[in-house]
């Protein structure tokens, strides 16, 4: 009785590794990436500030999405939705910017 | 496995299919809610565009180390839930009780701190009106967005808790198996509404900071 | 796509019994997850609040007889136009073909036992039923007096309406919008039955999956135009405030992001009934159908390019003024494809004029009229002097009732015996169609010349030039709203006193018609299965001979 209890539980703890390892790697990226965003922000960069800062919350959001939400499995059509709707802020985004960054009034 | 029967529902012919569908559905509304928030952002945008000093000014002002605070509780609570989603499909009962007990303390947590830092702000007048203290005008229109920006998150982060402490109960009380559809959904929702907070983490918090 | 095996149950009692059947208290109706009865649950709805936005409009019709006003101040005027465009535009067009066609007849056409979420299906009625109480206590609180387009700073700032009430009510029932999206795009994708292709379904499931893409993805940029609107009422936040930097044109822009996508997602449904009717009535293949799938999601995806076209005076770049004029004028080019491919259609067709096709047709014409004035205001010097006209205002009434409202009616038509297991009086439905068209004319075509005679919209008041054009479009709409108080009439007699109708009295093909009439709740009494194209109504290459019954092929258990 007692062995099997003590496979059992080598078992689920190699499961339990398994289960926490690859998140557990991107939460600790995700934690370091926003260390370098925070500490960043007070380095006098300029407009080069807000580009870093929303490069590495870009690069964040990709970490979380692909291997959190596991889209780097997911089939076609999840990441087609995922990509419409990025693509579609961006036409968003593109066409008003046309209108406010031509305007000369 | 009788259990896993209880979580079949209509009109799905089998559990996979039926895990896919909400999946898909769920990545379908989250499209939805990215335009939510984008077109919200692009407003930001526009703004801080033609405002750059005053958006640096007003930026200066956010409460730092609340925001990072909350950076830190957003992104454990998402390895949380990822636990509790890959602990549900392995059908490992406890583990996924104990990540989704866990992922909804660190929700709690993230609006508590929340209502006491906008307890500071609203100490200091740091509301779009007659005693907002800072100037030029259009610093208003950062904390106009502040508050509406914030805002709409906890809106969305206390459904999340609320969504999730159900499903707990759910869980708990066998009502449905953790190895049903509903993880799916309830993680990528709790994932994309920590995904909100990173774009507006820098924009609200590390504005104006040198 | 791979294809899915729905391993089928057979019902326990295998025949009578349809969804009708299955519950008759108003609870059973209340708590149904069953598609059928939430399309019909929402029929019910939108008819209420068709009517409730025609009284409006009525009583305006009724007071521009006079050029200087019959019973109306102009605040109360300025309500009535208000209300009529909020309640036409989101609780009646918006959802009525998408959830009441497309709740009944999409599943069926595709094989599947139901959408992919009944319950979110449900919930989807009663957000729609809650946004609607919203607008109905706005209704009673003294209305909204902004236009049903909420521009700040009058909609923000000055405005003594129910804005608050009005925006909120838009808002709630936008997220009705977009879970019927979210259904109908998961159902299509996942629940198709054996053997039914992307390249097999009929161009109505095509339709209701581009228009369930448009209003996921439009509907929340509404959603959050209204709330900042409101966000700027309700606690002074100067999101559009100049004097903080702020741009009224935000809003517009947000706005009509949304707003010019949910013009199409009320014409795309309506160009796949009018596919379906089509080709039943002229026992015909759909002409080109790839380019008829290729125009749906073309008009789909540049649709969301072109909005800048309903702000080139409100003080966009001109640089901005082209590139929407441009993409404007590109995305007439898919809906011309469309109408070519239909009339292509008809061409050699064995062309029946029952009711449905009598409304198709008027489609046919009013939909191309309503586009080529279009294509007028895409022109930006042409619009320059049209915008806040009753050209414009003629011309979107063309496309939303001659066009919209118009294929809403042939579906209801085409469907009601599958729906109802009853068969409506030809004739009158007949008479109905007719009268509705001629109304329809004799209502608009005197707007299109008195706007393009310089009448503004939204005037309480007007030079006397005008009046004999408002004259005669009053008194259209008299005959117009005859004409729609006659379905009333004789469907609900058909109800009652009708004759019963044979399973599939069109001989149609499509799998909807594959199975009883009304059908039962699990939609087909055996697997269904698919192995031809859509539309197979002869062979390839040949028009359906004079005289010939044409083919349906039998693959379930129609009698």
């Amino acid at each position: 009785m007692s062995q099997n209890e003590t496979e059992d539980r080598q078992r689920s703890s190699a499961l339990a590794w398994r289960l926490w390892k690859g998140p557990g790697l991107t939460w600790l990226a995700l934690v370091a990436l926003f260390a370098v965003s925070l500490g960043s922000a007070y380095l006098p960069l300029g407009a080069g500030n807000l580009a870093l800062n929303l490069l590495i919350a870009i690069i964040m959001i990709g970490l979380l999405v692909i291997f959190l939400m596991d889209l780097k499995n997911a089939k076609t059509i999840i990441r087609v939705v995922a990509a419409a709707g990025l693509f579609w802020t961006i036409f968003m985004f593109a066409l008003i910017f046309n209108d406010y960054l031509s305007r000369t009034y | 496995m009788t259990e896993t029967a209880g979580a079949l529902r209509e009109p799905w012919p089998d559990l996979r299919l039926q895990r896919e569908g909400v999946g898909l559905g769920m990545w379908i509304f989250l499209a939805s809610e990215v335009l939510f928030f984008g077109s919200l952002f692009c407003g930001y945008a526009v703004y801080r565009t033609f405002n750059v000093e005053a958006f640096r000014i007003a930026g200066a002002h956010t409460e730092i180390v609340y925001g990072s605070i909350n950076t830190v509780l957003l992104l454990t609570s998402s390895l949380t839930m990822t636990i509790a989603l890959r602990a549900a499909t392995a059908e490992l009962r406890n583990l996924t009780l104990y990540c989704l007990a866990a992922t909804a303390a660190l929700g709690a947590a993230f609006v508590l701190c929340k209502g006491l830092e906008y307890h500071e702000d609203l100490k200091q007048h740091l509301f779009p009106g007659l005693h907002f203290p800072l100037s030029p005008p259009a610093t208003q229109m950062f904390w106009g967005f502040y508050w509406i920006m914030t805002g709409i998150h906890a809106v969305h982060l206390t459904g999340g808790i609320v969504v999730v402490l159900v499903v707990f109960t759910l869980f708990k009380r066998r009502v449905i198996p953790v190895q049903g559809s509903t993880m799916e959904g309830v993680a990528i929702y709790w994932h994309f509404v920590d995904s909100v907070w990173l774009v507006l983490y820098p924009l609200l918090y590390l504005a104006g900071r040198p | 796509m791979t294809d899915i095996t729905l391993p089928f149950v057979p019902p326990l009692d295998a025949g009578g019994e349809s969804y009708l059947d299955e519950g008759h208290t108003i609870l059973s109706w209340l708590t149904t997850t069953d598609h059928k009865r939430i399309a019909i649950l929402y029929a019910l709805s939108i008819t209420v609040f068709f009517f409730i936005g025609g009284v409006a409009i009525g009583l305006v019709r009724l007071e521009l007889i006079s050029p200087t006003g019959l019973f109306l101040t102009s605040d109360e005027y300025n309500r009535l136009f208000t209300i009529h465009g909020i309640i036409m535009v989101w609780f009646f067009l918006v959802p009525s073909i998408p959830a009441t066609m497309g709740n009944f007849i999409l599943p069926m056409m595709i094989g599947a036992p139901d959408v992919a979420f009944p319950r979110l299906n449900l919930m989807s009625w009663y957000l729609y039923v809650g946004g609607a109480a919203f607008t109905i206590y706005v209704l009673f609180s003294g209305g909204v007096d902004t236009g049903w387009t909420f521009y700040p700073p009058f909609s923000s700032d000055y405005s003594h309406s129910n804005v608050i009430g009005a925006a909120a009510g838009v808002f709630i029932v936008g997220f009705s919008s977009i879970a019927t999206g979210v259904n109908f795009l998961a159902t299509i994708h996942m629940l198709r039955c054996p053997g039914m292709t992307w390249l097999r379904l009929p161009l109505f499931a095509w339709s209701m999956y581009v228009v369930s893409m448009v209003m996921v993805l439009a509907t929340p940029v509404l959603g959050m135009s209204l709330l900042l609107i409101s966000a700027q009422r309700l606690f002074g936040l100067p999101i559009f405030d100049p004097s903080a930097g702020g741009d009224p044109l935000l809003f517009q822009h947000l706005f009509w992001f949304y707003s010019h996508p949910a013009v199409y997602i009320m014409i795309l449904p309506a160009m796949g009934v009018v596919s379906e009717v089509f080709t039943c009535f002229a026992r015909r293949r759909l002409f080109g159908y790839g380019f008829m799938v290729f125009a749906l999601i073309m008009i789909g995806v540049v649709g969301f390019m072109v909005w800048g076209h309903h702000m080139f005076v409100a003080g966009q770049s001109p640089l901005a003024n082209l590139v929407f004029s441009f993409l404007s004028f590109i995305v007439a080019v898919p809906s011309a494809i469309k109408v070519f491919n239909w009339t292509a259609t008809l061409y050699r067709g064995h062309i029946g004029f029952e009711a449905p096709m009598i409304y198709a047709l008027g489609f046919l014409g009013l939909f191309t009229i309503g586009g080529l004035t279009g294509l007028f205001l895409a022109s930006v010097p042409i619009d320059i002097a049209a915008t806040d006209s009753y050209f414009v205002v003629a011309h979107f009434h063309t496309i939303m009732v001659g066009g919209t409202v118009s294929a809403f009616m042939a579906g209801i038509h085409y469907w009601w015996p599958k729906v109802t297991g009853k068969l409506y009086n030809e004739f009158w439905a007949q008479f109905a169609a007719i009268t509705m068209f001629l109304g329809f004319n004799v209502t608009f075509l005197p707007q299109f010349v008195m706007g393009w005679l310089g009448m503004p919209r939204r005037y309480h008041y007007y030079p006397d030039v005008f009046q004999i054009w408002h004259i005669l479009s009053s008194g259209g709409a008299v005959i117009l709203g005859a004409a729609y108080l006659m379905p009333l009439v004789y469907l609900t007699w058909s109800l009652f006193y009708g004759e019963k109708s044979p399973d599939n009295p069109w001989h149609a093909t499509g799998l909807e018609w594959q199975t009883p009439s009304p059908p039962p709740k699990s939609n087909f009494l055996r697997p269904p299965r698919i192995d031809a194209d859509p539309y197979d109504y002869h062979d390839f290459g040949r028009a359906a001979e004079t005289g010939d019954e044409s083919r349906a092929r039998p693959q379930g258990d129609a009698s």
